[in-house]
């Protein structure tokens, strides 16, 4: 990637495909099947986020939004692989990458925000170094340069006194700052996708908000493609574009955000809807609105994983997997109505 | 405190079940809790909120008695807090608690039976209807025909939270003390588990004290909501008035910090923004630090004032029909 | 901070070394021999024995014993032999670099062999029955009975080492491979232990993300986690290592403080005995007290923790 506009520094020069204008590239995910041993997390996920736009990938626990996230950013622990099925970030498949291959595209084409930020960072080395190393092993920087590199982002990620923080450990840094520290070190990447998995969900409410409105910032300067997992409506509502609702490894609805929130086709998404717009808006001791039971862990019920807990269930739905329709606004359901433009 | 009320005054009428007078707690030099009076009434819900570290937990020690207090006043019933060890397993009879994370907080290798069975058996509460009454609760919790002799490690997190209420019934106390009972369950779950636990307490009159960073879920169950910030009340009133009408700096930078309900009412770019923690007076205000309004006036500790409505406000800039800043 | 951290961990080791002289004392009380009849020898009358019990000052009450004996150790004067009639201090002073250079043998042998196969087994991503078949293999073998075997083979059927004791490069090879091997071990199972928890933690996997190579994360993330616990270890294994040192100086004939510690035994050379539990004991101290102040500087989390 030749250095572009606003680039780290005059004279970094790297190999690969040049990108110029917008760093991010197109997603495109085509029956992905994530596995672990004989379990499988995720199964036939199709969807596209388009260049430099942002999605929000919802989902409860099981959903197997993790495992997807993990999977497109080639991240996933040994005991888990891709079954079947391709990511492509632009034109690279990132699931048939190996060796040296892998290792260049982990350091160039995607970039990985974690949810616990203090774990992920490594205890015995300072917050500066941990950023400056990106610069010294990517951008061939030295020590000095690199550090110089590592303050300027830590300035860019709203952190007040960047020298002082690069010159903390990980447990001196509160929470949010961590989360900045790690956001610093996927930007420094200059990814052309950043996967974000619910980097905001054990934050205070005030930090959550600086950390959204920051990413979103981010996003928006380099136009890098965003897909953001949470369980959290609101933040959906105020980051995403486009939504991709999860259920038991499945994608069961996609849309561009607004429509999902003015028309949701799937009686899950309706659900998490309406207890969230409820739980909001409803009066004090008003009963919650809820879905009865619960996600599904471990097995997964035959045909489709919701009906299980849908009030619309029928027959044709225990038996035989809903695949999604549609185009603008695709649902798996065998009961929604899908119109000939959505 | 100059005006600071002897006991807060309750809703209804009734005598508080629990009253909190000036009450700190420190842990060496921090002071987790800082001079804080409330008060819990009988049947009714006091919701606690605030951001991690504010010491709403170190409250909610306080009031079963898990701690003692470094100073103030606390009155359980009207009466001073016991001392004693008896004293204190007497209290814990009648105050209980569900906590925040159904994995750690109950013991894998109990069955059911057992653990619903402890706190009968503590209490001198198991013979004759103990077993009976192991059923009633499991059944009451939404846990019906469960089998007693299974475990934790056979249920779900909502599943066991269910199994964590029936244990803080079982000796039918006054008062449940809920440290974020929801905050480690999904989304659906969370709102049964809510549901549930509103509906026992209009079923026994169950007092709540429902400590929560998550701004809808306080809402939602709460009469009266406290706002907690460094261990100090900032705002205190009936929850749909403070959320409609939020006066302390505080609670309405919380509120702004919440986000929109659709694409369409996007409402972060307009939050309030808290500065980055300055240096703040030991003797002033707590929240004097990030405060967007602050001025000379602050270096003294604004008192928790009365400012109609049943609210109270602890902030310099607030009186009684004074508009929100 | 860090000054008060160093101060307290030293104030509480010079505690512990006094501690360890007034416990040494009781020994005075334990061994069942009249140092006077000893130093008098078996003949003499007991005239002579009460003489010579007054010149050691045995007359005196326990305690002032007691305090003139701490006095002694703190100016460095460790009583005298009965047998030789040396200062015990001087007998120490002569014996103690072997016994230390056998040490650092034996500890440089452990940490490698421990190392090496800690690493091997932590890295593959299966667990296999090697490491524990061979860790079960040398744990359950006790120092004697392992010296004895490698002096017979390397010294005998295979004669390529030499077995008549004493100091030399070739003499301390088959001790500290004693020492070491049976040490081994615990190393290993720390470091395969270090590793299998290390590798899947969350900062493993942003270092993977960040690109680096397999190398540098080793070298540059894993590894700085999982020296500590490996020093910590290092520096309590100078315990076990003076109770074994005692059979292995003696079977190899190695003339370091152990050996000397058996033949006092034998001669019930009480201030030898003394003397060398005083030295041992201190040593312990002195190196988990140069552990502790190794890992504060290794390990930045350990600053923070409040003593």
């Amino acid at each position: 990637m030749t250095a572009n506009s606003g680039s780290v520094s005059a004279g970094a020069a790297s190999t690969g495909p040049a990108r110029t204008g917008s760093e991010g590239q197109p997603l495109v995910v085509d029956r992905l099947s994530v596995a672990y041993g004989e379990f499988r997390a995720v199964t036939d996920a199709s969807f596209e986020v388009g260049t430099g736009r942002v999605l929000g990938l919802v989902g409860e626990s099981g959903s197997g939004k993790s495992s997807l996230a993990l999977a497109i950013a080639r991240l996933l622990p040994p005991e888990g692989r891709v079954a079947s099925g391709t990511a492509r970030v632009g034109d690279v498949d990132v699931t048939a990458l190996a060796g040296e291959a892998l290792r260049l595209a982990r350091s160039e084409l995607v970039a990985y925000i974690p949810q616990d930020a203090s774990a992920a960072l490594n205890p015995v080395h300072r917050a500066g170094r941990q950023i400056a190393e990106v610069f010294r092993l990517r951008y061939q920087l030295d020590d000095a340069a690199a550090q110089a590199q590592a303050v300027r982002l830590l300035a860019r990620v709203g952190i007040r006194r960047p020298e002082d923080t690069a010159r903390r450990y990980p447990h001196e840094l509160s929470g949010g700052m961590r989360q900045r520290v790690m956001i610093a070190m996927a930007i420094a990447l200059r990814p052309a996708l950043l996967v974000a998995d619910e980097p905001t969900t054990a934050l205070d409410v005030t930090v959550q908000a600086e950390i959204i409105s920051l990413v979103r910032e981010l996003q928006e300067e380099h136009r890098t493609t965003l897909l953001w997992i949470t369980h959290d409506m609101g933040v959906v509502a105020e980051i995403a574009d486009d939504v991709a609702v999860m259920y038991g490894g499945r994608i069961v609805e996609h849309a561009p955000a607004r429509a999902v929130f003015s028309a949701p086709l799937h009686p899950y998404t309706k659900a998490l809807l309406s207890s969230f717009t409820t739980g909001r808006l409803a009066r004090p001791k008003a009963p919650f609105e809820t879905i009865e039971g619960a996600p599904p862990v471990g097995q997964i019920p035959p045909g489709c994983p919701f009906h299980p807990r849908c009030p619309l269930v029928t027959d044709r739905c225990r038996t035989e997997v809903p695949l999604p329709r549609g185009s603008g606004h695709r649902v798996a359901c065998h009961l929604a109505e899908v119109t000939p433009d959505g | 405190m100059a005006d600071q009320p002897a006991a807060p005054a309750t809703n209804g009428g009734a005598p508080a079940l629990v009253e909190f007078a000036d009450v700190t707690k420190r842990f060496g030099h921090v002071r987790a809790v800082d001079g804080m009076s409330f008060a819990i009434s009988p049947g009714r819900t006091l919701g606690m909120v605030g951001e991690s570290g504010c010491g709403k937990s170190t409250v909610a020690r306080l009031v079963l008695g898990l701690e003692h207090a470094t100073g103030g006043t606390l009155r359980f019933d009207g009466r001073p807090y016991p001392e004693s060890d008896r004293g204190l397993r007497e209290l814990r009879g009648q105050v209980a608690m569900v906590f925040q994370d159904p994995y750690e907080s109950l013991d894998p290798r109990l069955s059911l039976r057992e653990i619903v069975a402890e706190p009968l058996k503590a209490h001198g509460m198991w013979r004759g209807s103990g077993p009976g009454r192991v059923r009633e609760l499991l059944d009451a919790v939404g846990l019906p025909g469960a089998d007693l002799g299974s475990r934790p490690g056979d249920y779900s997190g909502g599943g066991r939270q269910r199994i964590g209420i029936a244990r803080a019934l079982a000796c039918r106390p006054r008062l449940v003390v809920c440290d974020e009972p929801t905050s480690a369950l999904d989304v659906s779950i969370q709102a049964q588990i809510i549901n549930l636990l509103l509906r026992l307490q209009d079923e026994h009159g169950l007092a709540y004290l429902f400590i929560s960073h998550d701004l809808d879920v306080v809402r939602r169950v709460s009469d009266d909501v406290a706002v907690v910030y460094a261990g100090a009340i900032m705002e205190e009133g009936p929850t749909a008035a403070v959320s409609a009408d939020p006066r302390h700096p505080y609670t309405q930078a919380l509120l702004s910090a919440v986000a929109g309900l659709s694409p369409d009412q996007r409402r972060l770019d307009r939050r309030i923004r808290l500065g980055e923690e300055r240096a703040a007076a030991p003797e002033g205000c707590p929240f004097a630090g990030r405060c967007p309004a602050v001025h000379d006036a602050c270096s003294a500790r604004p008192p928790l004032r009365d400012i109609g409505g049943g609210r109270r406000v602890a902030c310099h800039l607030v009186s009684p029909g004074r508009p929100a800043p | 901070m860090l000054a008060r951290k160093i101060a307290v961990r030293v104030g509480l080791a010079a505690l512990t070394v006094l501690a360890v002289i007034a416990g040494t004392f009781v020994l005075e009380f334990v061994i069942p021999a009249n140092p006077a009849r000893v130093v008098a020898g078996p003949k003499a009358s007991s005239q002579v024995v009460a003489e010579v019990a007054r010149n050691l000052g045995l007359n005196r009450p326990e305690w002032q014993q007691l305090l003139s004996y701490i006095g002694g150790v703190l100016h460095g004067d460790l009583g005298y032999s009965y047998v030789s009639q040396t200062s015990v201090t001087s007998l120490l002073a002569g014996r103690l670099p072997a016994t230390a250079l056998l040490m650092a043998a034996g500890i440089v042998v452990e940490l490698a062999v421990g190392g090496a196969l800690g690493l091997w087994d932590g890295l593959r991503p299966k667990r296999s029955w090697v490491l524990a078949s061979v860790n079960i293999g040398l744990l359950s073998v006790p120092t004697f009975t392992f010296g004895f075997l490698l002096l017979l083979l390397f010294g005998y059927v295979w004669p390529v080492l030499p077995v008549s004791g004493g100091l030399g490069a070739a003499q301390l090879v088959l001790p500290a491979l004693t020492l070491g091997l049976l040490g081994a071990p615990y190393y290993a199972i720390v470091v395969r232990d270090q590793l299998r928890e290390v590798l899947p933690a969350p900062f493993v996997r942003t270092a993977l993300a960040k690109g680096l190579t397999r190398r540098q994360i080793l070298h540059g993330h894993v590894l700085r986690v999982v020296v500590p616990p490996v020093l910590t270890m290092a520096g309590m294994d100078v315990a076990l290592f003076l109770s074994g040192v005692v059979f292995v100086e003696d079977i190899f004939a190695w003339p370091g403080i152990g050996q000397l510690q058996v033949q006092a035994f034998s001669n019930v050379d009480r201030p030898v005995l003394m003397g060398t539990v005083i030295v041992a004991a201190t040593a312990v101290v002195v190196m988990n007290l140069v552990v502790d102040l190794l890992r504060l500087v290794v390990d930045p989390r350990v600053r923070a923790e409040s003593l």
